[in-house]
């Protein structure tokens, strides 16, 4: 029975149904057949309502779902159980498919079933955002797995790790099969675990939003390192946390990083500074070297010319002296701690010892006397008297470290005949150098051993083994060896055999006077030096030894000099000179006549000057030099002038 | 004679290798200037150096050295004369103190001036190898 009121309310129905364009609503008769159908149903399918109604609604499936029996299946499910509800593909007019969100209702009338409400929703779009945010969250997934800079994973409200990325891998040293599931603290030291750190961390970053932190961290083997810690924690959508993010960075690395990088840097510091420096120091050197060279060359010649005298020879060795001192002194300008070469001198033991005397004494304690004892007559030894030094004062050291509760160091020496070679130990004559000490001492399987590098008889607490290797090595370089005597209780004796300084080496400090001979060839020199006082000694030189000598004050003098005169065997040139220099001098000479010889004359400052290639491998004589020295370069030289004449 | 001190000091650069390069280009010309020479070498964050010079010229460097803020707390373990230096090679002679760093370290924790003067010279004759 209808009413006026039902049928208001049923056109008010069909007014709402058919202004409703985002779902499609119809209805189907009890065999599926389309009976209405509204704007959103024509919308999302493409059909007319003149073109459907009647239809059988399985033209909405697809094939494939059709041939399943899939739309009389919905059909039956609605039927049966009240409602049926699913989504999945469905057809437009237009053959296109769509993502459908399905309702289907039966509708009843009394007992009997009449047809069925269908409502459906087009999910297209909102399939395609959820899948463009599955595919950007697997992409998300793929980019956190695969950094391998930062550890980073999460933790769940409780601290247990459900995540691990491939830096955590990298960093921690963890899998994520071993590591997923147990709690964050296997990364924190015991020590701040027990402090209740990781706790703190985590409460932290759920209080304040955030926890930032560097500190110590362990790996799976135990190693720790220095990291830089982020957690963050996450909220769900009621607000809730679910979790931590946790972001960790090994510093140690950036540490590293940061060494290599300052290295770099530092080279390319030096590279740019060397040859500054080089220039600056060596210029020093050079200006030096060459007041050097005149001063030593005069003298030398000096030495040669003037008949011995006793109250004059002595001041001029010691003027020789005074200047092969600066000499030295030019050396250590750039002198770093390289091995140095011994230098054997004859030294006086008695003398080198008490100079010692006062600095041993004064450093060494009141708890512990020095006494010093020598044979009247002590002959020199053949040692290097610096290196000596050093080997006493680490005896000294070692000596003092056996008497912790003071008592008696001596220092003695006497003159010794080895009868036959044992061994190393060679007949001959020597000096025992003694340093001995009334304190602990060693048992001898010790004693033994404490020549070893790097052995320490007395454990931690007390002074160094390293010493005694470097005694060992200046005796054994020296031409003698040493001896241990060590008795527990009584003390230890340390005995330096030093050979007897022989006739031909050098008292410490004196000079060596040098043979020259000036047999060879007479040959035609042009000297070429800037510096007058140089200019005038290296030719009194080339004199001496009895060549003709040619002079330039400069290169350009020089080469006009040579062209004049092809007579000239030799060019022996300064390399440093205002205008041409000496290697630029070299390649012209050795272009007008490639048989002349040139010799570059090169101060310490020159060294860091790279020649061209073409005088790169021109003879280069160091200055200062001597007279013998100038005498043996120039006879090396005559023969290769000889030898060109022959060709 | 000559006067001969060492001292120890902390050293400000975290890298006290890297710093080193640096204080020995400026050492070496100084010290030879000076007729100053020496050893320096590092243990951890301390350097220990030793000097041997004149007295008026160890008096100056430590002046200089006092002023330097490349290192803080430079307290001089021992100061003595003596006839002749133990290093007239080297105006300043880089060790290699990690080469004996258990005695270094055993040195500087008793502040043992004539250990350490004995152990940087003897490290300083047996050299380095560069």
């Amino acid at each position: 029975m209808t009413t006026l009121q039902d049928a208001a309310d049923d056109s008010r129905y069909r007014l709402l149904v058919e202004s409703i364009t985002d779902y499609a609503i119809y209805m189907l008769d009890a065999e599926g057949h389309v009976t209405s159908w509204n704007p959103g149903a024509e919308r999302f399918k493409g059909y007319t309502a003149d073109e459907i109604l009647g239809a059988h609604f399985s033209r909405f499936y697809t094939p494939k779902d059709r041939e399943a029996g899939l739309p009389c299946n919905a059909l039956k499910i609605a039927a049966e159980s009240g409602r049926f509800e699913a989504e999945g593909w469905r057809l437009r007019k237009d053959g296109a498919r769509f993502w459908a969100h399905v309702v289907i209702d039966p509708i009843h009338r009394g007992e009997e079933l009449i047809g069925f409400a269908k409502i459906t929703r087009d999910l297209t779009e909102r399939r395609a955002a959820e899948q463009a945010l599955r595919q950007s969250e697997e992409q998300f997934r793929i980019l956190v797995g695969g950094v391998r800079d930062y550890a980073i994973y999460m933790l769940d409200p409780n601290g247990r790790v459900n995540s691990w990325n491939a830096g955590a891998e990298r960093i921690k040293g963890y899998t994520p099969d071993e590591i997923i599931g147990h709690h964050f603290s296997r990364f924190y030291l015991p020590e701040e675990v027990e402090a209740g750190a990781p706790t703190v961390a985590l409460s932290i970053a759920r209080e304040a939003g955030r926890f930032e932190k560097e500190g110590w961290r362990l790996r799976k083997d135990g190693t720790r390192f220095w990291a830089h810690v982020v957690i963050d924690p996450i909220t769900g959508d009621d607000g809730e946390i679910v979790g931590f993010a946790k972001i960790t960075r090994d510093v140690t690395e950036r540490a590293e990083a940061q060494r290599e990088l300052e290295a770099a840097r530092e080279a390319l510091y030096q590279s740019q500074k060397l040859e500054a420096i080089g220039q600056l120091t060596g210029g020093v050197a050079h200006d030096f070297n060459n007041l050097l060279a005149a001063i030593t060359g005069s003298l030398d010649l000096l030495r040669k010319r003037l008949p011995f005298d006793p109250r004059t020879t002595p001041l001029l060795e010691n003027a020789i002296q005074g200047a092969e001192r600066g000499a030295i002194l030019t050396q250590r300008m750039l002198a770093f701690a390289r091995k140095q070469e011994l230098k054997l001198e004859a030294v006086d033991i008695p003398q080198l010892v008490r100079g010692m005397g006062e600095f041993i004494r004064r450093s060494i304690g009141p708890n512990i006397d020095v006494r010093m004892r020598f044979a009247d007559v002590l002959p020199r030894v053949q040692t290097d008297p610096y290196q000596l030094e050093t080997a006493l004062l680490n005896l000294v050291v070692n000596a003092r470290d056996a008497l912790p509760n003071g008592g008696e160091i001596s220092i003695t020496a006497e003159q010794l005949k080895m009868a036959r070679t044992q061994g190393e130990r060679r007949a001959g004559d020597y000096v025992r150098l003694s340093v001995s000490d009334n304190g602990t001492g060693m048992p001898p399987e010790i004693a033994a051993k404490v020549t070893e590098p790097f052995f320490t008889t007395k454990g931690v607490g007390k002074g160094t083994g390293l010493g005694l290797s470097m005694v060992q090595g200046l005796a054994g370089q020296s031409g003698g060896w040493i001896e241990i005597k060590s008795e527990i209780g009584h003390g230890t004796r340390i005995d330096l055999w030093l050979p007897l300084a022989g006739a031909d080496l050098p008292a410490a400090g004196l000079v060596v006077t040098e043979a020259v001979d000036n047999a060879g060839e007479r040959l035609v020199v042009l000297v070429v030096d800037d510096d007058p006082l140089v200019l005038t000694n290296t030719v009194a030189m080339v004199d001496e030894l009895g060549h003709n000598v040619l002079v330039a004050n400069s290169g350009d003098e020089a080469l006009v000099i040579f062209q004049r005169h092809p007579e000239i065997d030799l060019v022996l040139t300064d390399e440093v000179m205002p205008g041409l220099s000496g290697s630029q001098l070299a390649e012209r000479v050795k272009a007008l006549r490639p048989t002349a010889a040139v010799v570059l004359a090169s101060g310490y400052a020159d060294l860091h000057l790279s020649p061209g290639p073409d005088v790169a491998t021109l003879p280069r004589l160091a200055k200062p030099f001597t007279l013998a020295q100038l005498a043996s370069f120039i006879e090396g030289l005559a023969l290769d002038v000889s030898q060109r004449a022959v060709d | 004679m000559i006067d001969r001190l060492v001292y120890r000091s902390h050293a400000v650069a975290i890298l006290p290798e890297v710093a080193l390069d640096r204080i020995f280009r400026s050492s070496v010309p100084n010290n030879a200037r000076m007729n100053i020479t020496g050893a320096l070498g590092f243990c951890e964050q301390t350097y220990i150096q030793l000097l041997e010079g004149s007295p008026c010229a160890i008096d100056e460097l430590v002046k200089t050295l006092e002023a330097d803020a490349r290192h803080t707390q430079l307290t001089i373990l021992l100061r003595g004369s003596s006839e002749r230096r133990l290093l007239p090679g080297w105006s300043m002679a880089r060790v290699d103190l990690a080469k004996a760093a258990p005695e270094t370290a055993t040195l500087l924790e008793a502040d043992d001036g004539l250990g350490l003067i004995a152990l940087m010279a003897a490290l300083a004759h047996e050299g380095v190898a560069t």
